[in-house]
C-alpha cells in the first residue's frame, strides 16, 4: 500500500480544516472564547450560496461573492446580537461556549426545518483534476489549499501591517492596556468576528462546491478546527494551520495504518496525547491571552 | 437538483396551511378518526426520508379528506420525534404517542429504535410498520410488520442483478456507515454476493454524514474491486461516495439500496453511468401525485403513501365488520389478508412480521431515476 | 399514565447524573464537557456486568459495576485533565466526549454499534420482576410503578449524599478550591487530589445514574451517550443553577418538563408543519437556553451558603467582651500553639526559617537575584524595598508558589526547595497575599474553617470513612472559628460571603485565616496596605500578638515605615532582587542612603 496518496489527500483535507482553525484561533486569541458559533456562520454562508444559486440563479462565482459578503456580516451580527451581551458582562468561558453551541444547534435545526435535511449539490459532475503522487487532486481541493495559504498570509499581513490589525493584536495581548490607550474593544471585536467570518466564508464556498450543502456540514470542520488549535497552540497564526495539516494527514493515515473505523479515535487521541505531553501545543505556547474562569 | 428547493418551500407552506386547516376544520360527525404516528428524526439521513414518508402519507390524508363521507375513515397524523435515532428518546415519544395521542398505528425506523421498543409496542397494542431493514426487528415485537425489504433481500436482489447484467464483476468492496444498520448490510451483502460467486475484497466504514470519503475509497481501491456497494444511512453520502470513487479513478460499478433513491442522487451526472440501486417502484398506474412527490422527495414517498393507505383500508374493513379499530386488530387483519394491493404496490404480509414486497432496480438518467427492472413479490418469494 | 411514569422515571435518573455534574462543575468549578461519557461508562459497566460478567449477582452488582467503571473513568480523565491547574480540562473532556462514541462502536465488549441488549431490569429475588411487578398481600404494584419508586428513592439518596458532602468540611474545601486553588495550596492542601477526588465521586454518581438507566431501559447503545446528551445535562445544570444542589435537581425536572411540553405544544397546539416538529423542538430548546443564560447566567437558584449560629455559651461571652464592631485586639485570645512551637527563643536561638542565595528569573527578567533571610520564633522581620525589589517573589519562593532557580531554604532544618506550596504549608509556613485572596463565595466563618489544619473530614476518605471523627473535629473547629472571629471583630459578619466584605474586613479576615492555620512561620504580604489609618492600630496589635502571644515567626512585606518601625524587630532591605542591608528598624530607616534609594524609586515611579 502506497503511503503517498494518503499523505496528499490528508494534506489537502488538513488545509481545508486550516481555514476554520485560523478563524477560531483569531477569535480565541482576541476575544478569549471558543466560538463553536462559527458553525452557524458556516451554515448561513452555505445556504446563502445555495439560495443565490437556486432562487436567483446567479452564476457560481457570483454566488461565491455573495456568500463571502454574507459570511462576515453573519459573524458580526451574531457577535452584536448575542455574544456582546455576554462578553460585556464578563460571562464565564463556560457560558460563552454553551451559548455558541446553542447557536449552532438553533441555526442547524432552523435550516433543517425550513430548508429540509436534503443535501444539495452545486456541482453534479466530476470536478477537473490532476494526477499527483498516485492520487488525483481536483480543482476545488487545490483551490482550498491555495485559499488556506492566502488566508494565512492575509491574516498575517492584516495583523502586522495595518492599523486595525495592530489594534486586534494589542487587544489580544492585553485588553486592559489596550483600553487604557483608547482602543475600543467593541470595535476591535467586530473586526475580529468580521475577519473570522470572512475566513469561514472562504472555507465554505469551495467546500460546498465539492461536497454539497445540508444542515449537518458544519460540525466536523469546526470540531476538527478546534482540535487543530489544541494540537498546534496559539503562539502564532501559523501554529493551528500546521496542526490542521498534521491532523488531516493523521485522519487519512489512520485509515492507511488501522481501519477507517478508528479514524476519529486516532485523531482525537492525538489531541489528548498532545495535551498530556505538550499542553502548550506542538508549535508554541497555547495560552489564550484572556483566560476566563 | 436545484429546482427542488421551490417545491420544498411550497410544501412547507402547504403543510402549514394543512396543519392549521386540520385544527380549524371540525370533523364530520360519523367520520372515524384514527391517530397514526409517523416518526420524525433529527439525524441526517433519517431526517430526509422522514419527510418523504410524511409527504406520501399526506397524499392519502388529503384525498381521504376530499372524499370524506359520513362513513369514512380519517387518519390523524402524530409526529413521533425519535431525536438522533436514539432508542431512549424514541421510548418517551412512543409512550407519549401511545398514551396521550392514542395512536393505533405507527411507521418508524432504526434497528435499535424498533428492537429496543418492541415490547412497548406490543404492550400498547399498536400496529407498527417498520422501514428498518434490520433482520431482528420483527423478532422483538409481535405487532411489528416490515414494510421494506430486509438487508438480506436488498443484497440478494443486487447480487443477482450484478451476476446477470455485469458478468465481469467478480469482486466487490463495501463502503458502509459504521452503525448497526451499515454493519448488517456489510455482512449480509458479503453472504448474498458470495452466493453468486462475487467475493468481498475490501470493506471500509465511515461515520454518519462524513466530511470526506477519500481515505476510505483509496483503501478500497487498493483491493481493485470490480464493484463498490455503498451502504450509508442516506443523507448525501451516496453522491459523495460516487464522486470520491470516480475522481480517484474507479471506473467500475457502484451499487446501493434505497439510500440512493433521493433527488441528490438523481441529479448527479456521475451517477448516470455504471450505477444502479434497488428500491421501491412507483408503477405507471400509481396516482400521479405519488409520482410527482417521489421526484421531489425520493423513494420513501411511496412507502408513506402505502402505510397510510393500508391503515385506512384495513380500518375501513374493520369498521364494516363492526370490529374495534385497534392496532392489534389492524395487524391481525393485515396478516389474515396477507396480500394487500395498494394503488402503488402489492404486498405479501407474512405472519412472522416479514413482508414480501415488490422491488425494482433503477439507474439514473435525466435528473430522475430510471426503472431498469421490476420484481414482483412472486419473483422475490 | 405509563407515559407520565416513564417521564418521571427518566427524570429521576437524569437528576442523579446532574447531581454528579453539579459536584464536578458547580462545586468543584471544573469546566467539564464530557459528562455523557461518565453516564455511558456507568451504563456500559452495568450492562456488561448484568449480561456477561456477573449475570447471577443481579441488580446490586450492576450498580456497583456501573459506579466503579465511571469512577475509574473519572480517575483516568483526572490525571491529564487537571494538570496545570485544570486549564485544559474542558478541552480534554470535550475530546474524550468525541472519542467515546467511536470507541464503543468499535469495541466488541460494548457490543459495537448494536450496543448491549437484554440488560436485566430491577430484580430483587423472587418478590420483584419485570413480568409480575410487586405483590404485597392484595395490593399489586406494577413493575413501572415500582421502578419509578426505586429511581425516585435513588434520586433522593443522591440528593442526601450530595447535600451531606457539600455541607461537610470536604465540601467546603472543594468550594475553596473552586474559588482560589493557589490560596488552598498555601494552606497545606493538595488541590489536585481534591479536584481528582471530587471528579471521581461526581463520575461515580453519574455512573450510578447510567447503571440505573441501563436497567430501566434494558438496553445500552452508542447513540445514547453522544455530545447532545452532555449538552442536555449541562442545560439542566446551568438553567437550574450550577452552584446549588436544589438548582441542579430543579433544572432536571424543569428541562424534562419543558422538553415534553414542547413535544405536546408543537404536535398538538401550535400545529407546526409535521416534518418540522423534531427540528423545532431542538430550536426552542437551544433558544430557551440562550434566553436563560442571557437573563440569569447563574441559573434559577443561587448558591446557598450554610448558616452558622454563634453557640449560646459563646454568644453570652461575646456580648460581654466585644461591645462594638471595632476589632477586639485589646482582648487577644491566644490561638492553640503550633505543635512544633516551643518556648520563645531569643535571637541567639537557631532560626526557624532560613534561606540563602535564592534566585529566580522569568525569561530575561531576574525577579530575585540573591535573597537571604532568617526568621526566629516570636520575632517580626520586615522586608522593605522599592517596587520590583523582589519582596513578593521571595515570599512566593518561600511559600512554594514559585520554585527558585538556585539557593537554599529550610524550615526547622527541613529543606523546602523543590517542595510544593501544600508541602511547605504542612511544614508550618503560611502566608497572606498582597491581593488578599480570600475565598469570595465562602462566608467569613467558612474561610476560617477551611483554613484550619486539624480537619479530619476535609478529605474524601476521612469524611467517608470516619464521619464521627469528622463531626467531632468540626465542632471543635467551629468553636475555635467563632473565637477567632470575635478576636478579629468579624463575628457579626460570620455568615457574610467574604467577597461581599469591605476591603479592610477582607484584610482582617486574611489575618484571622492565617491564624486559624496556626503556622509556625507567617509571611504577611502588605497586611496593612489600603487600610484606613484609624484602624491601623488594630491591625498592628493583631500582628504583634502573632509573635508575642503565639510565639510565631512573622515576616512581613511592608511599605508603611510607621508600621515597620512599630512592629519589626529586624528589617531587611531589598533592591533589584538582592538583600542589600539588614538591621534594626532604627538602623535601616535611619539610614539616609537607603531611604534615598527607597524613596528615589518611588518618586521615579510617581514621576
Amino acid at each position: 500500500m502506497s503511503l503517498v496518496p494518503y499523505l496528499i489527500n490528508g494534506t489537502a483535507f488538513g488545509l481545508s480544516i486550516a481555514l476554520i482553525a485560523l478563524a477560531l484561533a483569531l477569535i480565541w486569541r482576541t476575544v478569549g472564547m471558543i466560538d463553536f458559533g462559527l458553525a452557524a456562520v458556516y451554515l448561513i454562508t452555505a445556504y446563502t450560496a445555495l439560495i443565490l444559486k437556486t432562487q436567483l440563479e446567479w452564476p457560481f462565482l457570483w454566488c461565491a461573492a455573495g456568500a463571502l459578503i454574507v459570511a462576515p456580516l453573519a459573524s458580526i451580527g451574531i457577535y452584536t446580537a448575542v455574544y456582546r451581551h455576554f462578553i460585556k458582562r464578563n460571562s464565564a468561558l463556560f457560558v460563552l461556549v454553551l451559548v455558541a453551541l446553542c447557536l449552532h444547534i438553533a441555526v442547524q435545526h432552523i435550516l433543517a426545518a425550513t430548508m429540509s435535511a436534503q443535501k444539495f449539490f452545486l456541482i453534479d459532475d466530476i470536478i477537473p483534476g490532476w494526477e499527483i503522487g498516485g492520487t488525483r487532486l481536483n480543482a476545488v481541493q487545490i483551490t482550498k489549499m491555495i485559499l488556506s495559504l492566502v488566508a494565512l498570509a492575509g491574516v498575517a499581513y492584516f495583523c502586522h501591517r495595518t492599523g486595525r490589525g495592530r489594534t486586534i493584536l494589542a487587544v489580544a495581548d492585553n485588553r486592559t492596556l489596550a483600553q487604557g490607550i483608547g482602543i475600543s474593544t467593541d470595535a476591535t471585536y467586530r473586526w475580529t468576528y468580521g475577519i473570522a467570518g470572512l475566513i469561514v466564508g472562504a472555507a465554505v464556498v469551495p467546500e460546498i462546491a465539492e461536497n454539497g450543502v445540508d444542515p449537518y456540514i458544519a460540525t466536523t470542520p469546526v470540531f476538527l478546527g478546534m482540535a487543530a488549535i489544541i494540537v498546534g497552540g496559539l503562539a502564532t497564526f501559523t501554529s493551528p494551520v500546521l496542526a490542521a495539516v498534521l491532523l488531516g494527514i493523521c485522519f487519512h493515515l489512520a485509515v492507511w495504518g488501522f481501519s477507517s473505523s478508528w479514524q476519529e479515535v486516532v485523531t482525537y487521541a492525538i489531541v489528548i496525547a498532545v495535551l498530556l505531553l505538550r499542553p502548550q501545543g506542538l508549535f508554541g505556547s497555547f495560552s489564550p491571552v484572556r483566560q476566563r474562569a | 437538483m436545484l429546482k427542488h428547493l421551490n417545491p420544498i418551500k411550497a410544501a412547507v407552506f402547504s403543510g402549514l396551511v394543512f396543519a392549521i386547516g386540520s385544527i380549524l376544520t371540525p370533523p364530520a360527525q360519523a367520520q372515524t378518526t384514527i391517530p397514526v404516528g409517523i416518526c420524525q428524526s433529527t439525524a441526517q439521513g433519517p431526517a430526509k426520508f422522514a419527510t418523504a414518508l410524511w409527504k406520501g402519507a399526506e397524499l392519502v390524508l388529503q384525498s381521504a379528506n376530499a372524499s370524506a363521507g359520513t362513513d369514512s375513515i380519517k387518519l390523524e397524523p402524530v409526529p413521533v420525534d425519535i431525536g438522533n435515532n436514539d432508542p431512549a428518546q424514541a421510548r418517551l415519544s412512543f409512550n407519549k404517542a401511545f398514551q396521550v395521542n392514542k395512536i393505533q398505528a405507527l411507521i418508524c425506523w432504526g434497528t435499535n429504535v424498533m428492537v429496543q421498543n418492541g415490547s412497548l409496542i406490543d404492550e400498547a397494542g399498536v400496529a407498527a410498520f417498520t422501514t428498518s431493514s434490520g433482520v431482528n426487528v420483527v423478532k422483538s415485537s409481535k405487532l411489528t410488520q416490515q414494510i421494506e425489504a430486509v438487508t438480506t433481500l436488498q443484497c440478494a436482489v443486487a447480487a443477482k442483478h450484478v451476476k446477470e447484467r455485469y458478468p465481469d464483476v467478480k469482486t466487490f468492496g463495501i463502503l458502509y456507515v459504521n452503525y448497526e444498520f451499515g454493519i448488517e448490510m456489510r455482512d449480509q451483502c458479503e453472504i448474498e454476493f458470495g452466493k453468486v460467486g462475487i467475493k468481498l475484497v475490501a470493506a471500509e466504514g465511515h461515520p454518519n454524514a462524513p466530511a470526506d470519503l477519500r481515505a476510505q475509497t483509496t483503501k478500497i481501491l487498493e483491493a481493485k474491486p470490480d464493484a463498490i456497494y455503498l451502504a450509508p444511512i442516506g443523507g448525501g453520502t451516496v453522491p459523495l461516495g460516487i464522486r470520491a470513487g470516480r475522481e480517484l479513478g474507479f471506473k467500475g460499478l457502484f451499487i446501493t439500496y434505497t439510500a440512493g433513491d433521493t433527488p441528490d442522487v438523481y441529479n448527479l451526472k456521475l451517477a448516470e453511468n455504471n450505477f444502479f440501486f434497488v428500491s421501491h417502484d412507483v408503477p405507471e398506474g400509481a396516482p400521479q401525485s405519488v409520482h410527482e412527490a417521489t421526484k421531489s422527495y425520493g423513494g420513501y414517498v411511496g412507502m408513506g403513501y402505502d402505510f397510510a393507505w393500508i391503515v385506512t383500508s384495513l380500518a375501513q374493513q374493520l369498521k364494516q365488520e363492526g370490529k374495534e379499530i385497534s392496532g392489534r386488530n389492524l395487524i391481525t387483519k393485515l396478516r389474515e389478508l396477507q396480500t394487500v394491493k395498494t394503488p402503488v404496490n402489492e404486498y405479501r404480509f407474512l405472519p412472522d412480521g416479514n413482508t414480501v414486497r415488490p422491488l425494482a432496480l433503477f439507474s439514473v438518467a435525466g435528473g430522475g431515476r430510471k426503472l431498469e427492472q421490476s420484481l414482483t413479490p412472486s419473483q422475490l418469494q | 399514565m405509563a407515559y407520565i411514569i416513564d417521564v418521571l422515571t427518566l427524570t429521576a435518573i437524569l437528576m442523579i447524573a446532574v447531581h454528579g455534574y453539579m459536584l464536578i462543575k458547580g462545586l468543584g468549578g471544573m469546566l467539564h464537557l464530557g459528562h455523557a461519557v461518565f453516564y455511558g461508562l456507568g451504563a456500559y459497566g452495568a450492562a456488561i456486568a448484568g449480561t456477561r460478567l456477573l449475570p447471577a449477582a443481579g441488580f446490586p452488582a450492576m450498580l456497583l459495576a456501573g459506579i466503579s467503571l465511571a469512577a475509574l473513568g473519572g480517575a483516568v480523565v483526572a490525571w491529564p485533565a487537571l494538570r496545570n491547574r485544570g486549564r485544559y480540562f474542558m478541552i480534554v473532556t470535550f475530546a474524550v466526549q468525541l472519542i467515546f462514541v467511536t470507541l464503543v462502536i468499535n469495541l466488541p465488549v460494548t457490543g459495537g454499534p448494536d450496543g448491549i441488549l437484554s440488560v436485566p431490569g430491577l430484580a430483587f429475588g423472587s418478590w420483584l420482576s419485570s413480568s409480575t411487578g410487586l405483590n404485597i398481600g392484595s395490593v399489586v404494584i406494577s413493575y413501572p410503578q415500582v421502578k419509578l419508586a426505586v429511581m425516585v428513592g435513588f434520586a433522593a439518596l443522591s440528593f442526601w449524599f450530595c447535600y451531606t458532602l457539600i455541607q461537610s468540611p470536604y465540601g467546603r474545601l472543594i468550594r475553596a478550591v473552586r474559588e482560589d486553588d493557589v490560596a488552598v495550596e498555601a494552606y497545606g492542601r493538595d488541590t489536585m487530589l481534591i479536584k481528582a477526588s471530587v471528579l471521581v465521586i461526581g463520575a461515580g454518581l453519574t455512573g450510578l445514574a447510567g447503571a440505573l438507566f441501563a436497567s430501566h431501559f434494558n438496553y445500552v447503545g452508542p447513540t445514547q451517550f453522544e455530545l447532545d446528551a452532555t449538552v442536555l445535562f449541562l442545560v439542566m445544570l446551568i438553567v437550574g443553577g450550577q452552584y446549588s444542589l436544589l438548582g441542579a435537581s430543579v433544572g432536571a425536572v424543569l428541562i424534562m418538563a419543558l422538553l415534553e411540553l414542547l413535544r405536546i405544544l408543537l404536535d398538538n397546539v401550535l400545529g407546526v408543519p409535521f416534518d418540522m416538529t423534531a427540528h423545532l423542538r431542538q430550536v426552542f430548546f437551544a433558544v430557551a437556553l440562550i434566553g436563560v443564560l442571557a437573563i440569569r447566567s447563574t441559573g434559577l437558584i443561587a448558591e446557598r451558603l450554610p448558616k452558622y449560629v454563634l453557640p449560646t455559651r459563646r454568644a453570652g461571652e461575646a456580648g460581654e467582651t466585644i461591645p462594638s464592631t471595632v476589632p477586639g485586639a485589646h482582648t487577644p485570645v491566644p490561638a492553640q500553639p503550633h505543635p512544633a512551637t516551643g518556648s520563645r527563643m531569643d535571637q541567639q536561638s537557631a532560626p526557624v526559617l532560613t534561606c540563602r542565595g535564592l534566585r529566580k528569573s522569568f525569561g530575561g527578567v531576574t525577579a530575585v537575584a540573591d535573597a537571604s533571610l532568617d526568621l526566629f520564633d516570636g520575632r517580626i522581620v520586615a522586608i522593605i524595598g522599592p517596587n520590583g525589589a523582589g519582596k513578593t517573589s521571595t515570599f512566593n519562593i518561600l511559600s512554594g508558589v514559585e520554585q527558585s532557580d538556585s539557593g537554599t531554604a529550610s524550615i526547622g532544618g527541613t529543606s523546602i526547595i523543590g517542595r510544593t506550596a501544600a508541602e511547605i504549608a504542612r511544614l508550618g509556613l503560611a502566608r497572606t497575599f498582597q491581593d488578599v485572596r480570600v475565598w469570595g463565595r465562602l462566608s467569613a466563618i467558612e474561610n476560617i474553617l477551611a483554613a484550619r489544619a486539624n480537619q479530619h473530614g476535609a478529605t474524601a476518605l476521612g469524611w467517608l470513612a470516619h464521619p464521627e471523627r469528622s463531626r467531632r473535629d468540626e465542632i471543635e473547629n467551629l468553636d475555635a472559628a467563632w473565637r477567632l472571629l470575635e478576636r478579629f471583630g468579624l463575628e457579626q459578619h460570620a455568615n457574610t460571603p467574604a467577597g461581599q466584605l469591605s476591603y479592610a474586613q477582607r484584610k482582617m479576615l486574611a489575618l484571622a485565616r492565617i491564624d486559624a492555620f496556626a503556622p509556625r512561620v507567617m509571611l504577611l504580604d502588605e497586611p496593612t496596605s489600603g487600610v484606613d489609618p484609624r484602624r491601623l492600630g488594630t491591625f498592628l496589635e493583631h500582628i504583634r500578638s502573632f509573635a508575642e502571644c503565639e510565639n510565631r515567626a512573622v515576616c512581613l512585606v511592608e511599605h508603611n515605615m510607621t508600621v515597620v518601625r512599630d512592629l519589626a524587630d529586624w528589617v531587611v532591605f531589598m533592591e533589584e532582587g538582592r538583600v542589600i542591608a539588614a538591621g534594626t528598624p532604627a538602623d535601616i530607616i535611619g539610614n539616609r542612603d537607603l531611604m534615598r534609594v527607597y524613596l528615589g524609586h518611588r518618586e521615579l515611579k510617581v514621576a
